[in-house]
C-alpha cells in the first residue's frame, strides 16, 4: 500500500527555504557555466560563419550562416506548426539542453545591439502569433528530452531501445499536440471570419491541447502496458495475471 | 506456564521502553534470520507465568512493502505468538489504530498498551477505555512507559489473554457490503486449500489478495484454487473501479473514525492541521485547490522575478554594448558581445524565475502541502495507469528529469518503473521554464501565467 505519512502542517523555515532555493539556483548557474556556455558558443559560431557571407554591406544576413542553412533545411518539417527557421534551429539546439532554446534566440538577435529585452524583440519581429507561440511552448514541453536525460534513461533501463523510444515517442507526441493546437486555432480564426485576437481561442486551444495530451498519453500507457506485459493483454485493470503480478516474467 | 509475547507498534511510541520495562533491560540481541534487521528478545516471569518477549520492528502498517513490515507480519502469521502487545499512542489513536485493525485481521491475540496516557490526559482527551475494549474486542491497558506505570496491569492482561487464547471470538473487520461479500466469497474458496487455511487466516489472505499484496500472491501461486481466487480479485477491480488497496485503506480509516466517535468524549481536540486537511483534502475541493495553488505558484514566480530579470538583462546589455565598442576585431567583438554576453545573458535572465519557483516550491514542501499533493494525485496517477509511488519521481522531474529518472529505483515492479521512466521527461523541468516565460510574455503579454499553469498542469499529466 502506498501509505504515506502526512506530516503536520508547519510554518516553513526561511532558512530551509533559502537553502533549497540556493541549491537549485547553483545547479542552474553551474549548468550555465558549462554545457549551456558551450552550446551558446557553438550557436554563435554557426550563426556568424561563413563570416563573409553573413556580414555583408554592414548588415547581417543570418540566412547565409550555417545555422540559417540548417534551419531553412529543417523548416519545412515545422512549417505546418507555423515555426520559422529560427524557431526550428532553436528547437534543434535545445536537444543539448533546453535552456539553449532561449539562448539561441538571444544569440540570433544579437541582443547587445539593442537595449530592448528579448521578448519584445520576438514580438516586434513577429516570430510567433499567440497561437504558434503557444504551440511552440507545448512543443518544447513535450519534445525530445535533453541529452543528459536520454543518457540516464539508458543507464536506468540498460537498453538503448527504451532510450531511443523515449526520444522518438516524445517527438511524435509533441508534434501531434502542437499541430492540434495550431489546427484548432486556425479553425477558430476562420470561423471568426479572420478577426484574430480573440484571446479565447488560445484558451480553447490550450484546453483541447491538454485534453489531447491527456488522452494521447493514456492511450500510450495502455499501449505500453500491452507491450510490457508478456501475456499481451492490453487491459489496464482487468488482467489478473498481469495486474496482480502473478505471471512468470523472464 | 511459558508464553510467547510479541511487541508491535508505530516507531517512537514507547515500544522499546515498554520492552525494557517488561524484561528489565536484559535483552538478547540477534538478527532476524537472513535479514540485517535487529531482533531483540527478553524474558520475564510474572505470577508464575514465564514470558518470552520479542520486540518486532516498529511499523506503521503491515503490508509487504518494507523489510520491517514483512518481518513483523511474518512473525505474527507464522510463529503465532500467544499474545501480541500492540503499543498505541493514546493521543494519536487515529493513526495508531490502523495497525490494530490489521492485527485483528491476522487473528492475533491482542492486548493494547495505551501508552503516553498521561500526555493524552494533559491534552484534554477523554478516552472511554471500556468502550474501546468492547468495540475492538481486546483488552486495553493504559500505560506510561517512561514512568514505568501500568506495567503490572499490562502483564496481568497479557497472562489473562494468553489463558483465553482461542476461546473467545474476535470481531472481524467489516469493509461494507460489496467488499465484505467479495472477501467472504474469496475466503470460502481459500478455505478449500487446506494447506493454506491451516496456516493463514483466510479472511486476511483474501483481503491481501484484493490489495494485490505481492508476498501473499506468491503464497497462493501453487494453490489449486489460484485461478478462482484471481478471478474474484479481477472482478473486485471492476466492481470497485478504483485501486482496491486505496479503497480498503480508506475504509479502515473510516472504521477508525467511527470507533473514535464512540470512544473519545468531550471535546476531541482538533488540531489546526486536522482542520486544514479537512478543507484542503476534502473530496470536492482537493483538485481545485491543487490547481489554484499551482497557478499561484507560477503567478508568483513570474511577477516577483520580473524586476530582477530586468536588472540582469540591463547588466548584460550594458556589458555587451561595452564589448562591441571596446573591442576592435569585429569577429571577437561579435563573439563576446552577441555570443557570450548576449547568449549567456539571455539564459541567465532566467535565474530569478528559477530561484523564485524553488522558493515557492520549498514553501509548499516545508509547509507540508507537497506531501498532500502527492496524496491528491495518487488517485489520478492510478487512473492513468501509473503507480502512486510514481508521483515522487514526477515531482522531482519538475526540477530536473535526470535525478527523477534515478528516483524511480524505489518502484519495485519493472513495468511500473519503466512506465514512470518513459513518462518522466514529460514533466516540465526547470530548464523549460525560461521558454514559457520568454514566449509567453512575447506573444501573450500579461496573460502569460495562465498558459504557464496550463503547461505546468499539463506536465502533471
Amino acid at each position: 500500500m502506498f501509505v504515506m505519512e502526512l506530516p503536520m502542517y508547519a510554518v516553513p523555515s526561511l532558512r530551509n527555504v533559502a537553502i533549497h532555493m540556493w541549491e537549485r539556483g547553483r545547479l542552474f548557474l553551474t549548468k550555465a557555466g558549462t554545457i549551456i556556455f558551450l552550446g551558446i558558443i557553438s550557436v554563435w559560431l554557426l550563426s556568424n560563419y561563413p563570416w563573409e557571407a553573413v556580414h555583408q554591406g554592414g548588415g547581417v544576413l543570418l540566412e547565409n550562416s550555417y545555422i540559417g542553412i540548417f534551419g531553412k533545411s529543417v523548416e519545412p518539417i515545422f512549417r505546418l506548426l507555423g515555426f520559422n527557421w529560427m524557431a526550428s534551429a532553436a528547437l534543434f539546439f535545445g536537444f543539448i539542453a533546453k535552456e539553449i532554446v532561449v539562448g539561441t534566440f538571444a544569440t540570433l538577435f544579437g541582443l547587445s545591439e539593442s537595449a530592448e529585452n528579448l521578448s519584445s524583440v520576438l514580438r516586434a519581429e513577429g516570430i510567433f502569433t499567440p497561437l504558434t507561440g503557444y504551440a511552440f511552448m507545448v512543443f518544447s514541453l513535450i519534445y525530445v528530452p535533453c541529452i543528459a536525460t536520454i543518457g540516464v534513461v539508458y543507464r536506468e533501463t540498460a537498453s538503448w531501445r527504451w532510450a531511443a523510444f523515449t526520444a522518438l515517442y516524445q517527438l511524435i507526441l509533441a508534434y501531434a499536440a502542437a499541430f492540434s493546437i495550431v489546427a484548432i486555432g486556425e479553425v477558430d480564426r476562420i470561423r471568426m471570419r479572420g478577426k484574430a485576437g480573440s484571446g479565447w481561442m488560445v484558451y480553447y486551444a490550450s484546453i483541447l491541447g491538454a485534453m489531447y495530451v491527456f488522452f494521447g498519453s493514456a492511450e500510450l500507457f495502455l499501449g505500453l502496458r500491452s507491450l510490457l506485459s508478456p501475456s499481451g493483454n492490453a487491459s489496464l485493470f482487468g488482467a489478473p495475471a498481469d495486474a496482480l503480478g502473478g505471471s512468470p516474467r523472464s | 506456564m511459558k508464553i510467547e509475547v510479541a511487541l508491535i507498534g508505530n516507531p517512537n511510541m514507547g515500544k522499546s521502553l515498554i520492552f525494557n520495562n517488561l524484561t528489565g533491560g536484559r535483552a538478547h540481541v540477534g538478527n532476524w534470520p537472513g535479514k540485517i534487521v535487529e531482533k531483540k528478545t527478553g524474558r520475564c516471569t510474572h505470577k508464575g507465568v514465564e514470558m518470552e518477549i520479542v520486540d518486532l520492528p516498529g511499523t506503521y502498517s503491515l503490508t509487504a512493502n518494507s523489510i520491517d513490515e514483512l518481518i513483523a507480519r511474518n512473525y505474527i502469521v507464522e510463529e503465532k505468538p500467544d499474545v501480541v502487545i500492540d503499543v498505541v499512542e493514546a493521543s494519536n489513536l487515529e493513526r495508531n489504530l490502523y495497525i490494530t485493525l490489521q492485527l485483528l485481521e491476522l487473528e492475533a491475540n491482542i492486548v493494547i498498551a495505551l501508552n503516553k496516557w498521561d500526555v493524552a490526559q494533559d491534552l484534554g482527551y477523554e478516552i472511554d477505555l471500556k468502550e474501546l475494549s468492547n468495540l475492538l474486542g481486546v483488552p486495553v491497558v493504559p500505560t506510561v512507559a517512561i514512568a514505568r506505570k501500568g506495567m503490572e496491569e499490562l502483564k496481568d492482561a497479557v497472562s489473562e489473554a494468553a489463558g483465553a487464547k482461542g476461546k473467545k471470538k474476535m470481531p472481524s473487520v467489516s469493509y461494507g457490503g460489496k467488499i465484505d461479500e467479495l472477501v467472504s466469497r474469496m475466503a470460502r474458496v481459500l478455505m478449500m486449500d487446506e494447506e493454506l487455511s491451516g496456516v493463514y487466516p483466510v479472511r486476511w489472505l483474501a483481503v491481501k489478495i484484493l490489495e494485490g499484496d505481492g508476498e501473499v500472491l506468491r503464497l497462493i501461486e501453487k494453490s489449486p484454487v489460484r485461478q478462482d481466487v484471481l478471478r474474484i480479485a479481477s472482478e473486485a477491480r471492476d466492481v470497485l473501479e478504483e485501486d482496491p488497496e486505496a479503497v480498503l485503506a480508506e475504509r479502515r480509516y473510516s472504521i477508525i473514525s467511527e470507533i473514535l466517535k464512540k470512544v473519545m468524549r468531550g471535546a476531541r481536540p482538533l488540531t489546526l492541521s486536522d482542520l486544514l486537511d479537512k478543507a484542503l483534502l476534502s473530496r470536492r475541493l482537493r483538485i481545485p485547490i491543487f490547481l489554484a495553488l499551482w497557478w499561484a505558484l507560477f503567478r508568483f514566480t513570474y511577477d516577483v522575478s520580473a524586476l530582477f530579470s530586468d536588472l540582469i538583462d540591463m547588466l548584460f546589455s550594458w556589458l555587451g554594448g561595452l564589448a562591441s565598442t571596446q573591442i576592435d576585431n569585429p569577429q571577437l567583438a561579435s563573439l563576446v558581445a552577441d555570443g557570450i554576453f548576449g547568449g549567456l545573458g539571455g539564459v541567465l535572465v532566467f535565474l530569478p524565475p528559477i530561484f523564485f519557483l524553488f522558493f515557492g516550491l520549498s514553501i509548499l514542501e516545508d509547509s507540508g502541502y507537497l506531501a498532500r499533493a502527492a496524496f491528491v494525485m495518487d488517485r489520478v496517477m492510478y487512473k492513468i495507469g501509473l503507480h502512486g509511488r510514481s508521483f515522487i519521481p514526477m515531482l522531482i522531474g519538475f526540477g530536473c528529469n535526470v535525478p527523477a529518472v534515478m528516483a524511480t529505483r524505489t518502484i519495485d515492479r519493472d513495468e511500473d518503473r519503466i512506465l514512470t521512466i518513459l513518462t518522466n521527461p514529460l514533466m516540465s523541468c526547470s530548464a523549460r521554464l525560461p521558454i514559457y516565460i520568454l514566449i509567453g510574455s512575447a506573444v501573450l503579454g500579461s496573460y502569460a501565467s495562465t498558459p504557464c499553469t496550463c503547461l505546468g498542469s499539463l506536465s502533471q499529466l
